[in-house]
């Protein structure tokens, strides 16, 4: 049949990718039981942890354990439904004609915003409406459906989904909507009906089930929580902060979080601790404006107590002063006189030595998030 | 008579029951889903909306579509 229609092509191309399908069928029941074993294998590792909640008094972590429980539980019933159901289907809907296809590509261009068909690639795409999450902007999606794919199986799996106006998660680029990971959504209770849809030929409904489960947040089981959405890493331990608890390190310019942050004892500014020198003697943290380093000894000496002339910590001029007044004393202290005479030897590179490169912060950061 | 009756909540079968003649959307939706909200749900007869008192008709489809739908995280 030779037609410029697009939705009648579509609509061919869609029942030739059925007759595939249904030539070399994928086993429902298998994929059924599948899912329900693996929701009652989680369902098993949740009944243990609110039983070590239990045993040990912590009743906020049962609390929350057991809603856990209620939603997993309803999960495996949905999941069981669905494999009793492929035992003794109970559908009663005579298999889609051409007709049919071709009034579900044009019900689809009424249902969304926009659709297109692009006939070469075999993609049918439908732009949703702008979506927002209690109050989290996410923007308009667009969902795809390879018919290659569903030439092999009839589960979400054949839809890839895409942010047009990219909002993701802070911690997650990749996550674009709590239940969307990379192009790929999982429809959680949606599972079932989709999955019914696609082998009915039912295009409309599948779409329409997915579009109901991007407009939905479930907090219990999400990619990433609408709780943690929003906020900056810290640079240190990667945790989420947001504008009220983030600390801006003057030295490598980042942002840290409460935990991560602190100051220099000298002049009170906000540094994170890789831009921050201990002055053993007095036992301050300075910054880089408020420390110096001895030439001699290599001491870190908040700015106060070095001497500029010299460039020599207080103990390092007594010496020599002394060396002046008695020329037979050692020109220098050697390592072990540093100790003697209570200059702490430090092994680690100092930013300020000359010739040393500074504390790289972005190791740090890295070390400490690997923490 | 007869009619088709999609309902995507829940397994998502679509179904061949008999109504009384004279039947509207409205009762069929009460008849056959009494604990919800019908203004949760997109309602279709014959793929096109319609309102609760239009009457159904010998082998009409009638499709049941939630609009909110709880996602997930991938199975383990």
């Amino acid at each position: 049949m030779k037609t410029k229609d697009p939705q009648l092509q579509m609509a061919l191309k869609l029942q030739i990718c059925l007759e595939r399908r249904q030539a070399a069928p994928d086993d429902p029941l298998h994929a059924a039981i599948k899912g329900a074993l693996s929701y009652a294998r989680t369902l098993e590792q949740q009944l243990h942890c609110h039983e070590l909640a239990r045993q040990h008094g912590w009743l906020s972590a049962a609390v929350l354990v057991r809603e856990q429980l209620s939603h997993q539980l309803r999960l495996l019933h949905r999941s069981v439904t669905d494999a009793v159901n492929q035992v003794h289907p109970v559908s009663a809907l005579p298999q889609q004609t051409l007709r049919d296809l071709y009034d579900e590509i044009h019900q689809l261009s009424r249902e969304f915003p926009e659709v297109d068909l692009d006939i070469k690639a075999g993609v049918v795409t439908a732009v949703t409406e702008d979506i927002e999450l209690k109050g989290f902007y996410l923007g308009p999606f667009e969902i795809k459906l390879h018919l290659d794919r569903l030439a092999k199986a009839a589960d979400s799996s054949v839809f890839e989904v895409a942010a047009l106006d990219p909002h993701p998660a802070a911690s997650n680029n990749e996550v674009t909507h709590p239940h969307v990971r990379d192009g790929e959504v999982c429809a959680g209770d949606a599972t079932v009906p989709i999955a019914t849809a696609l082998r009915e030929g039912r295009l409309v409904d599948a779409f329409l089930a997915l579009n109901s489960v991007l407009h939905t947040y479930n907090p219990h089981s999400p990619f990433v929580g609408l709780d943690d959405w929003e906020g900056t890493p810290c640079a240190d331990c990667g945790s989420l902060i947001d504008g009220d608890g983030s600390y801006f390190c003057h030295g490598c310019e980042r942002d840290f979080c409460d935990d991560c942050a602190s100051a220099c004892d000298v002049c009170g500014a906000t540094y994170c601790r890789g831009c921050l020198e201990e002055d053993v003697e007095s036992g301050h943290q300075c910054c880089r404006e408020c420390r110096q380093t001895c030439k001699a000894c290599r001491r870190i000496v908040e700015n106060e107590d070095f001497d500029r002339n010299s460039g020599l910590c207080p103990q390092c001029l007594e010496n020599q002063q002394e060396e002046e007044v008695n020329p037979t004393a050692p020109n220098h202290p050697n390592p072990s006189q540093e100790q003697e005479n209570n200059h702490e030897s430090n092994d680690r590179q100092r930013p300020d030595d000359i010739g040393a490169e500074p504390i790289n912060c972005d190791q740090a950061a890295t070390a400490g998030a690997a923490a | 008579m007869k009619i088709f009756f999609l309902n995507n909540d829940g397994g998502g079968f679509a179904d061949q029951i008999d109504v009384a003649e004279g039947t509207t959307l409205g009762q069929l939706f009460q008849q056959r889903m009494p604990s919800c909200d019908p203004h949760s749900y997109l309602i279709r007869v014959n793929r096109q909306p319609a309102v609760a008192e239009e009457p159904l008709a010998e082998g009409c489809r009638v499709s049941v579509t939630p609009t909110k739908i709880q996602g997930a995280t991938a199975l383990a």
